[in-house]
């Protein structure tokens, strides 16, 4: 035994030392824990007798471990916390139940604070300094992968409305290969600042369609109804873009040492934003997109930005991910996608195929070579956050007759989308983005 | 005006009032059993929703789904041994409207009072049935699944893939039969 401690590394056993109260207790506790220890019993425990702050605690730590573990397996975190809500959820362990209100308050401030993160993510000087090309590969990577939606759509039975809405959701993207550039060193290279650009351009286009379409679907088409919308949404969107810098710059100037009060009343911003949307019968997170594209340049140097986004991106939207976990009915999911086959491999075509146009189209145009246009094609592939967020909107947009906009099988295509490209975005974007730097090379050396 | 010319415009007037009334009326009457059968359906699936807890998921789970019936709803009943229903596409969320009537033999008495819920398990059924529409052979009873076979009780099964649940107006039938039923689509209300 004296050998095999002196065997031990010289810091361990120092540490051991050091600490032996902490490893004493620890030991023990650990053999009074596994005496007590039955199969079955923890989960028993937390699904019987466990208090919501205790359930709390659990998931927390399923957000800290699970995303990380998914990434060491290549795979993207977002996919490991919706895994991590399906072992919690009613098909695995039913710790917590799908309906709970708590689930439904975190999958909804989840939501907005997705969308508002992404309107504050926004670049305006990224964008003004390629301001041509971004809206013209915007336009192009908007409209070719929407038209391709809506076909497919149509060819599958939709209505028009829905079909619209289907093209939208594949219309926009999400940045998830934009790290992987950035450790590339080609974060400010014009092709992938031009694809930053683009995605404000989808982002903004995506959300007005999800707008249009709701409101069509909720209270029928007419010109009138339609206008009086879009009149809606434009005064909306004048005093949250001009009214909420004013008043912020106002309170900021007031209260600029106090960085609590700051925080929430940062918070409060995004929450009235969203709540005001819902006044006008928009959609809250078109009202958090336009809150976090308000307040951009106001928290541009101030700490609070990085607390709000540190506080969205670590805790709120993690919870939205592991939220829908947890309500996900996996017979349901299986059964449909199987039975949506088809669609599911079609409208993954119309994406992979229009967003390759698009590139394809803007190389033609700007003549980039095609490194650099398989780069911008992969970058703009992954749907993660505006699409889930709108098709979750657009499932839960129920008309007088008690129909969706758009139904469960979609939804769960989307899902299948997400997960999907949110593996092949980064993997192709890192692939693309070494061929560029190659090409690069190749380029000085000549 | 001239004489002439102000008879021919009042009897244009008359002929387009009593052209389009009936239009008009007909249209409203469509919208109406529409309605209805929509009504139907919500009604019915609450039933069977009560009854069978787990044909919620059966539902969520197919390619799609019908409700068929005529129980105390006067305007869905054509006479006879007929009834309408409605169809749902799981995937595009579509309603078709369907007819369905007893051919030689088959539903006998009561059949006004029954109302026939369709579980289409596969897609291609769905859009078969849908399409060119369906009739019921002995088939359906033979592979009844009363107990045993995985199948709750009343719950029928078609070698199609088809699940079916009957209801009366007492609650879900324990031994129902679709045998010698065709359905068809109601082209004037799609």
């Amino acid at each position: 035994m004296a050998n095999t401690i002196h065997r031990l590394p010289q810091g361990l056993w120092l540490s051991l030392r050091r600490h032996w109260l902490l490893v004493a207790t620890m030991l023990g506790t650990v053999i009074v824990l596994a005496s007590m220890w039955q199969p079955g019993v923890v989960v028993a425990y937390f699904r019987d007798h466990a208090s919501p702050f205790e359930k709390f605690t659990l998931v927390l730590f399923l957000v800290l471990l699970l995303p990380p573990l998914f990434e060491r397996l290549r795979l993207p975190g977002v996919v490991g916390l919706l895994f991590g809500g399906v072992l919690v959820g009613p098909y695995a362990s039913a710790i917590v139940p799908p309906d709970a209100p708590a689930v439904e308050l975190f999958a909804s401030v989840g939501r907005v604070f997705l969308m508002f993160i992404a309107g504050l993510e926004i670049d305006m000087q990224v964008f003004n300094a390629a301001r041509q090309r971004s809206m013209g590969f915007g336009a192009m990577t908007f409209v070719f992968p929407m038209l391709g939606g809506i076909l497919v759509a149509l060819f599958f039975g939709f209505g028009w409305v829905a079909a619209l809405l289907i093209g939208s959701l594949i219309a926009s993207h999400t940045l998830l290969g934009f790290p992987i550039i950035n450790k590339l060193g080609l974060g400010k290279s014009e092709p992938v600042a031009v694809t930053v650009g683009a995605t404000i351009f989808t982002d903004i286009a995506s959300l007005l369609v999800l707008a249009v379409c709701i409101s069509i679907h909720k209270g029928g088409f007419s010109l009138l109804g339609l206008g009086t919308q879009l009149a809606e949404l434009a005064v909306f969107a004048v005093i949250i873009l001009q009214g909420l810098p004013l008043l912020g710059r106002a309170y900021f100037r007031h209260h600029h040492k106090n960085e609590q009060a700051l925080f929430v009343f940062t918070f409060l911003i995004v929450m009235v934003a969203a709540a005001g949307a819902h006044f006008i019968h928009l959609e809250d997170i078109v009202g958090a997109f336009l809150a976090g594209i308000a307040v951009n340049r106001l928290l541009e140097h101030s700490p609070v930005r990085e607390e709000v986004v540190l506080m969205g991106e670590s805790l709120f939207i993690p919870l939205f991910f592991l939220a829908i976990g947890v309500r996900l009915n996996l017979p349901v999911f299986g059964a449909t996608l199987l039975n949506s086959l088809w669609f599911v491999v079609a409208i993954t075509a119309a994406l992979f195929v229009g967003k390759f146009l698009a590139a394809t189209a803007t190389r033609w145009f700007y003549g980039y070579d095609w490194p650099e246009t398989l780069t911008m094609w992969s970058l703009s592939l992954p749907q993660v956050a505006a699409t889930l967020a709108a098709a979750i909107a657009a499932y839960d947009a129920v008309n007088a007759d008690g129909d969706r906009l758009i139904t469960e099988s979609v939804l769960n295509a989307v899902i299948v989308l997400m997960v999907l490209t949110a593996i092949l975005g980064p993997v192709l974007t890192e692939h693309f983005g070494r061929r560029m730097i190659l090409e690069e090379k190749s380029d000085a050396t000549r | 005006m001239r004489r002439v010319d102000r008879l021919l415009a009042v009897l244009g007037l008359a002929c387009c009032c009593t052209l389009g009334t009936p239009a008009a009326s007909a249209a409203e009457d469509k919208a109406a059993i529409r309605d209805a059968l929509r009504q139907m359906r919500e009604e019915t699936l609450d039933q069977l929703y009560k009854e069978v807890p787990h044909a919620r998921t059966q539902v969520r789970s197919a390619a799609g789904y019908g409700v068929f019936g005529a129980a105390g709803v006067h305007i869905l009943f054509v006479g006879g041994s007929g009834g309408r229903g409605v169809v749902r596409d799981n995937l595009n969320g579509r309603d078709t409207y369907m007819r369905m009537s007893a051919v030689a033999g088959g539903l006998g008495i009561g059949f006004e009072d029954t109302r026939t819920v369709l579980i289409f398990k596969k897609r291609a059924v769905l859009k078969e049935f849908l399409d060119k529409g369906w009739t019921f052979g002995g088939e359906t009873a033979a592979t009844a699944t009363v107990e045993g076979k995985g199948g709750a009780t009343g719950e029928l099964e078609s070698p199609q893939g088809i699940t079916i649940y009957q209801f009366t107006k007492t609650g879900l039938m324990a031994k129902g039969s679709v045998q010698g039923t065709k359905y068809w689509k109601d082209d004037p209300l799609n």
